[in-house]
């Protein structure tokens, strides 16, 4: 932040109002964090390409560039120069603005996001729930979509993919609230400064050395709440096995079928952009964001500019690692029915992630509270911190394994007889 | 420069407020409708009330109109429908508008608004949350409960819906499995 | 760390036994297998037994917690006590009727027990926000109650019908809330009387304004005229234990809760409001009575009445005065019995599929059932007011009052409701005491039913025959 400012502070004249220096330094931002992502977006396409190519046994795009890396680029100029068809029933301006107000939202996740260590564009108080506004508005457009072009395949689409949101977005906003009840906050920017030090201890045990590992993922609260939001992840971003909503072996494109040319690469552009920002967000709160090996050292030998980089890397192998998992997932996994995404979402996710949330309550008051706090009746006072926490990690392990396991009985089928149909 | 952005927010308010009642086509007005909502959480964030701007977007935009716009596109047909919703003549609705316009414009500008000047703290989020647990703890409570029953009410009724609902070809083979089984093993 | 504010757990004990009961009784439903669903109605029993117990413990506490916004004195022990004494009959009376009419299921009594929480709250609330939050909890939980028997037309439409109205009475009722705040700066019934009198100019007319949408509001789920509409549709397509336990505790909840916003409130604005609740009262009265007149079905004219009821209820913050408390708690007491006992006669005569509820089917009910015609003679005469039953007392009490209040006209007004009243009621039983008209419908007597009614018409008696003991409470 401070160094973007300077860049502005040489670009403007030094008498400039300061609200034109404002200005300036937001836009300066938001043009490197959209250009970032059209060029992720681009990249992402390439890897999809290719590592499903692998997994089916094939080459993949492998002609234009160096293996093939400015396919998009050359998938680009084809959009550009398609006609734009707007059917003649469609209700022409929810038809043009479904695709911006799918897109627009997603552009501002990114904003939130802290892409390294002092690398965020805003630290916004409340940037958890933030996070969960923003990416449900992009659900309108795609309603837009689907009743603007007039097609019942695309308002089935939307339908189907509202419905899914609706359904995922509980899950995983509660498997978030695990966290913030962790990090006693909603800003993202602080999570990752929470989860320096080692596994599970982070930098509760004196003399250990800050190896930025301390992520929440490798705590048991951590585990069941990165697991549950990973899946819903999946499924806010429409990725298979969460594909239903345009399942193309059912209902062509969903609410995209009736888009072509630019409007169609908006929507693509959005999809991408939304699995990366999710991929990164799963990165922050969970496998410690920018942390890693070597940032806190270099920092700690004055070089700041340096242990930015690092830490800008080892968010982006994370978030690239995360994304490469998803892709895996697509060619690994078959599409859900309808009914089983609802039950999957309502009877396993939703108990889980509750009952998450309560083992980072009862993390907290094991970790953080008082004797008095809890009425004298547990003698936490005589326990260090590295001890207390240990306690709370065998007891909330105990508490979400018992849960999993519960969860997964209850919901077993039952032994099915073979369905015949009568002649 | 704040006062130029108050006006560029309430004048997106307004228009698409307005906008949400002279919509001939009613999931337009529903979409004019979220640009309201949406603009309403920009002025939230305008006074520096990040969580409620933040939970405006959340509950308004993100749940309420989508389950607007769900049951509009569920329960009307795909086709066009020329408005049947608009009845009686505009201009008593219009002269409604005008005479509350009226009172509320000289009422509001009747009150002695008690205005402070000091500062207002920086982070609110913590602060609704101790209010919660403090002063507003009775409500809070009540409110989960209102919320409660409302779930156990809905599953209920949809509870309800599916028990009457038409039995589908699946229904139908496993009854007939069921009276073949039956039969089978001789019992009633 | 956050420190919880103190709470007076003696206040609150009742509402967690029904709160806690009803949250316990949800889970343990799952594990009662489909078809015993009795066992859950009759354990909601026991909690709502164990609430009236902490209650008749707790008689002579006052005082108040949660900052004042909660407040337990001897006149909300006693109109919470009748809540819970109506939801219990209730739940007895719909044990077997459930069961008949295939609707049988767990959720029914949970609802119900969440229901008469949402009561218990409303009365005991000094706090309009508190109010505002119970009301929620008792309508919703009476809007999916009035549609419990949803495959059945009349049902859904009532539960619909009870949804969109009262969400907009709801929306009188914050619109008011928001008001008042706006006014006084705060909404607990204290904070607001004693910013009372320093109201000058437009203040005390918002005040005022957010008093009257108050109203508004509240009498809507009371059902005064001109909020009344809802009442006949609601009950008669109710199931009908449902539209029983509506008419008398969700009554006798709103008009406690009127009662403290008007009195302890409002008591300064007293020269505004009660003009207009007398002549809310006497159009009450009227409509209500002459509209019971004219009805076939007896469902609707009992709903009918309950509205005429409502008229005499509203006597009691008229009257603003000890003797008018003491009237109404009495009132209520004898209206839930009666009313009860009357629905009791009508659900035993139900079998499943009916939907016009016929006087008919009361005809030659003294040949097939002395007893149970009994039962509704001591009801009807009660609710017409005909000594020695509770209603002739109850009715006494509340005209009494009126007329120390200063109010004349509206005590003339009570007495020629009353005969008017006392002309349908009397129709019914000649009805049911003369020959049969139709095939005899079957009847249905099962001892949760007979139960619940015999303790109905004891009540009916016991009051009318040794009322000192309830009359004078304060």
């Amino acid at each position: 932040m401070n160094r973007t400012i300077v860049i502005s502070q040489i670009l403007v004249i030094e008498q400039a109002p300061g609200w034109l220096v404002a200005a300036l330094n937001h836009a300066i931002i938001a043009g490197v964090l959209l250009i970032g992502g059209a060029i992720t977006m681009m990249l992402q396409v390439w890897v999809e390409r290719r590592l499903i190519a692998r997994m089916q046994d094939r080459l993949g795009p492998n002609r234009v560039g160096p293996e093939g890396i400015l396919q998009s680029i050359a998938d680009g100029i084809k959009m550009f120069t398609k006609e734009d068809i707007i059917p003649r029933a469609a209700d022409r301006w929810v038809h043009l603005l479904a695709p911006i107000v799918a897109l627009a939202p997603i552009a501002m996740m990114l904003a939130v996001l802290p892409w390294g260590r002092g690398l965020v564009a805003v630290d916004l108080e409340v940037g958890v729930l933030y996070i969960a506004a923003v990416s449900s508005i992009s659900g309108v457009g795609l309603m837009m979509a689907g009743w603007g072009s007039r097609n019942t395949f695309a308002l089935l689409g939307a339908m189907r993919s509202i419905a899914q949101l609706i359904a995922y977005e509980i899950p995983l906003i509660i498997a978030l609230l695990g966290i913030v009840l962790l990090t006693g906050g909603m800003s993202l920017a602080r999570m990752p400064e929470l989860q320096a030090g080692i596994p599970l201890f982070g930098s509760s045990i004196p003399g250990a050395p800050d190896l930025g590992l301390g992520w929440f993922i490798f705590t048991p609260v951590g585990l069941l709440g990165g697991i549950i939001f990973f899946i819903c992840a999946l499924a806010e971003g429409e990725r298979t096995p969460f594909d239903i909503p345009e399942a193309d072996s059912e209902i062509v494109a969903g609410y995209m079928t009736e888009y072509s040319g630019m409007k169609f690469a908006v929507f693509y552009i959005a999809q991408y952009l939304l699995n990366f920002a999710l991929a990164v967000l799963s990165a922050v709160v969970f496998l410690g964001g920018w942390q890693g090996p070597g940032v806190a050292w270099l920092a700690d030998a004055g070089l700041g500019a340096a242990a930015s980089l690092l830490s800008l890397l080892w968010l982006l192998l994370k978030a690239w690692g995360l994304f490469m998992l998803m892709v895996v997932i697509r060619a690994a996994v078959p599409r859900l029915r309808v009914d089983q995404l609802m039950s999957f979402a309502w009877k396993y996710l939703l108990p889980l992630a509750l009952v998450n949330v309560a083992s980072a309550a009862l993390w907290v008051g094991l970790t953080e509270w008082s004797s008095i706090e809890w009425g004298n009746l547990l003698p936490v006072d005589g326990l260090a911190p590295w001890q207390r926490i240990g306690v709370a990690a065998l007891v909330t392990a105990v508490i979400n394994l018992g849960a999993t396991r519960w969860v997964l009985r209850i919901n077993r089928a039952p032994a099915a007889a073979p369905v015949v149909v009568p002649a | 420069m704040v006062t130029v952005i108050f006006i560029a927010i309430a004048s997106l308010i307004i228009a698409s407020a307005v906008l949400v009642v002279i919509s001939r086509e009613i999931v337009r007005a529903a979409l004019w409708l979220i640009a309201t909502f949406f603009a309403v959480g920009a002025l939230y964030l305008l006074l520096e009330a990040e969580f409620i701007g933040v939970a405006q977007v959340l509950v308004y935009v993100g749940a309420v109109s989508i389950l607007i716009l769900f049951a509009i596109m569920l329960t009307r047909q795909h086709e066009r429908h020329e408005p049947a919703w608009r009845a009686g003549p505009w201009w008593i609705a219009l002269a409604g508008v005008i005479g509350l316009a009226a009172v509320l414009i000289t009422t509001i500008g009747a009150v002695p608004w008690r205005l402070t000047d000091d500062d207002l703290p920086v982070s609110r989020a913590p602060q609704l949350g101790t209010a919660l647990m403090r002063e507003y703890l009775l409500p809070f409570q009540l409110a989960a409960i209102v919320l409660l029953v409302a779930l156990i009410g809905a599953v209920v009724i949809a509870m309800e819906e599916r028990r009457r609902r038409t039995p589908t070809l699946a229904d139908d083979i496993a009854a007939q499995r069921g009276a073949a089984d039956r039969a089978e093993d001789g019992t009633p | 760390m956050i420190t919880l504010p103190v709470i007076d757990w003696t206040i609150v004990a009742q509402l967690l036994v029904v709160f806690g009961g009803a949250t316990v009784l949800l889970l343990l439903d799952l594990a009662i297998p489909a078809g015993r669903k009795q066992v859950t109605a009759y354990l909601a029993l026991l909690v709502v037994l164990g609430a009236a117990a902490v209650g008749v413990m707790h008689a002579g506490v006052s005082g108040a917690t949660f900052g004042g916004t909660l407040r337990l004195d001897p006149f909300r022990t006693a109109v919470g006590l009748v809540c819970l004494a109506a939801a219990a009959l209730s739940i007895l009376l719909a044990v077997t009727f459930l069961g008949r009419h295939q609707i049988e299921r767990g959720e029914f009594a949970v609802l119900v027990l969440f229901g008469v929480g949402g009561m218990l709250l409303l009365v005991q609330a000094a706090d309009l926000v508190v109010m505002f939050l119970s009301l929620a909890l008792l309508s919703i939980t009476l809007y999916v109650l009035a549609g419990f028997a949803l495959p059945e037309p009349r049902s859904e439409e009532a539960a619909l019908k009870y949804l969109l109205t009262g969400a907009f009475a709801t929306g009188f009722l914050v619109f008011g809330i928001a008001l008042i705040y706006g006014a006084t700066g705060s909404t607990t019934l204290a904070t607001i009387a004693a910013a009372g009198p320093g109201l000058t100019g437009e203040y005390r007319l918002y005040a005022a304004a957010g008093l009257l949408l108050l109203v508004v509001g509240l009498g809507y789920k009371a059902s005064l005229v001109p909020f009344h509409m809802w009442t006949p549709d609601v009950y008669d397509g109710a199931p009908t234990p449902v539209a029983a336990f509506m008419s008398v505790a969700s009554k006798a909840a709103v008009l406690a809760a009127l009662t403290h916003v008007l009195l302890v409130g409002f008591g300064e604005l007293r020269a505004l409001w009660a003009p207009i609740l007398a002549v809310v009262a006497a159009a009450t009265l009227l409509v209500g009575n002459i509209g019971a007149l004219v009805q076939q079905n007896v469902k609707r004219m009992l709903a009918y009445s309950s509205i005429g009821q409502a008229g005499f209820l509203l006597f009691g913050p008229i009257a603003a005065s000890d003797r008018g408390i003491d009237a109404l708690v009495f009132y209520l007491a004898g209206y839930t019995a009666a009313n009860l006992a009357a629905f009791a006669v009508l659900i035993a005569l139900e079998a499943r599929g009916e939907t016009e509820w016929s006087m008919a089917r009361l005809s030659g009910l003294w040949q097939r059932s002395p007893g149970l015609t009994l039962a509704l003679a001591l009801a009807l005469l009660s609710l017409a007011g005909v000594p020695p039953t509770a209603g002739f007392i109850a009715k006494f009490a509340m005209l009494d009052a009126v007329w120390q209040a200063g109010y004349p006209a509206l005590v003339v007004l009570g007495v020629v409701t009353s005969a008017i009243a006392a002309a349908y009621y009397l129709r019914v039983l000649l009805r049911a005491a003369g020959p049969a008209e139709t095939d005899a419908p079957p009847m249905f007597g099962d001892w949760p039913l007979r139960l619940g009614m015999a303790l109905a018409a004891l009540a009916i008696v016991v009051l009318g025959l040794a009322p000192g003991w309830l009359l004078s409470f304060s």
